[in-house]
């Protein structure tokens, strides 16, 4: 627990260092975004992921060097291993754009690390009968093995796809990882909790710089690697239900995007906005009926226009929710 | 933008689709037992999932279909 506490600490350290110098490099090297939300649309740096991907690893590499190599030192490697394959996809994409189905498709790769492991390591990441709330365990095995490829690819993709406003993206997974942590304390889950333990570490030091007005974006490097890597703490430590249940309302979300879309659509190829924004900065949900349903626009919808910041603040509240339903789900 | 009003909405919607997958887990573990042969649980189990999935797609669909027609709550942004 302390050896996981010090190597966040050594996480939030390397990003804050590190941040303004990469944000930096990325502006020098052209690597910008247009912000669709200002008035003016600024440019503003893209793939922070990498700033985030680095803390993580130095987080990572330090406790390693604190408690030796271990048994869960080994499961949270394959999960690191997992997220990092989706960070790598992201960060092409942040460099060269994907389309959508290509990099969905991309991200299915991710899986591999944890099969090779289950493969060579059977009595470490075992699969096939999840950890559910009120029924125990459910030897679902076939259903298990279909679902699998979906296991890190979905989280991964669907918090990417809920990653559209300013902070929304790093302060939804600083509540996410940081109840993940707590369930992970509580019940043993060593891998799990130190990994959770460096990003919230990282997240906090890297928030301020993605938090309105941007500096950075994390982009899909960013997204990816996020979603990615609470895909398979789920399935390397078992808590299927916990992180279900803390992605609630990114698949929702991305439900209903696939489902308006009738499938994989690269953002940048929608030809109907969901929602619009005004000259003063003010989001408005879009009132086409053959527009999308995105959770931004059922927000907008409920709650009436409002302010970029607004809505962000919405967000860590709903998931802030997701969170006492996983606690709930849990600890029950 | 009314916060309060838009939370309790999208996490009403959150927790009913917390609710329903808690329910699809109760009707396989009810299920599941029942059935002997492996092959037919596994269809079983992809048969209810399939069920699930695509009773969520009609729903969303619904409240796309909805949202549109609504009026716009009064706003208070800006």
């Amino acid at each position: 627990m302390y050896a996981a506490l010090l190597a966040a600490a050594v996480g939030f350290v390397v990003t804050r260092l590190s941040a303004p110098a990469l944000i930096s490099f990325l502006r020098s090297r052209g690597v910008v975004r247009p912000d669709a939300h200002k008035p003016g649309n600024p440019q503003v740096a893209h793939a922070g992921g990498i700033v985030i991907f680095l803390g993580v690893a130095a987080g990572f590499a330090s406790w390693v060097a604190l408690t030796g190599i271990s048994d869960a030192v080994v499961r949270a490697a394959v999960a690191l291993g997992a997220g990092a394959i989706c960070f790598l996809v992201g960060l092409v994409d942040d460099l060269r754009v994907l389309g959508g189905l290509t990099k969905t498709l991309a991200t299915v790769l991710s899986i591999l690390p944890v099969v090779v492991a289950a493969l060579l390591r059977p009595d470490l990441v075992k699969w096939g009968r999840p950890s559910l709330p009120f029924v125990g365990t459910l030897r679902i095995t076939i259903i298990y093995w279909a679902l699998l490829p979906l296991a890190v690819a979905g989280p991964a993709n669907v918090v990417n796809m809920l990653d559209v406003l300013n902070g929304v993206t790093p302060g939804m997974m600083i509540a996410a990882y940081s109840t993940l942590a707590l369930i992970a304390a509580v019940t043993g889950g060593h891998a799990t909790l130190a990994l959770s333990l460096i990003v919230v570490g990282v997240l906090l030091a890297y928030y301020p710089y993605n938090a309105y007005p941007a500096r950075v974006f994390n982009g899909d490097s960013g997204s990816l690697f996020l979603g990615g890597l609470l895909g398979a703490l789920a399935v390397v430590d078992h808590y299927e239900f916990v992180v279900f249940t803390l992605l609630l309302p990114h698949l929702l979300n991305g439900f209903m995007i696939l489902v308006s879309f009738r499938g994989f659509k690269e953002h940048r190829k929608v030809p109907k906005r969901p929602t619009y924004v005004d000259d003063r900065g003010v989001l408005h949900p879009s009132r086409d009926a053959d527009a999308p349903l995105t959770l931004t626009r059922l927000a907008l919808l409920l709650g009436g226009s409002a302010t970029e910041r607004e809505v962000a603040r919405l967000y860590f509240f709903l998931e802030l929710s997701a969170c006492a339903l996983a606690l709930l789900s849990a600890l029950h | 933008m009314k916060l309060l009003r838009a939370w309790a909405g999208l996490t009403a919607l959150i927790i009913a689709a917390w609710l329903l997958v808690l329910l699809f887990i109760f009707v396989l573990d009810l299920l599941l037992p029942v059935v002997l042969s492996n092959v037919l649980r596994a269809l079983l189990g992809l048969v209810l999932l399939a069920g699930w999935i695509a009773g969520m797609a009609v729903l969303v669909e619904v409240v796309r279909r909805r949202v549109a027609q609504k009026p716009a709550p009064e706003s208070c942004a800006g």
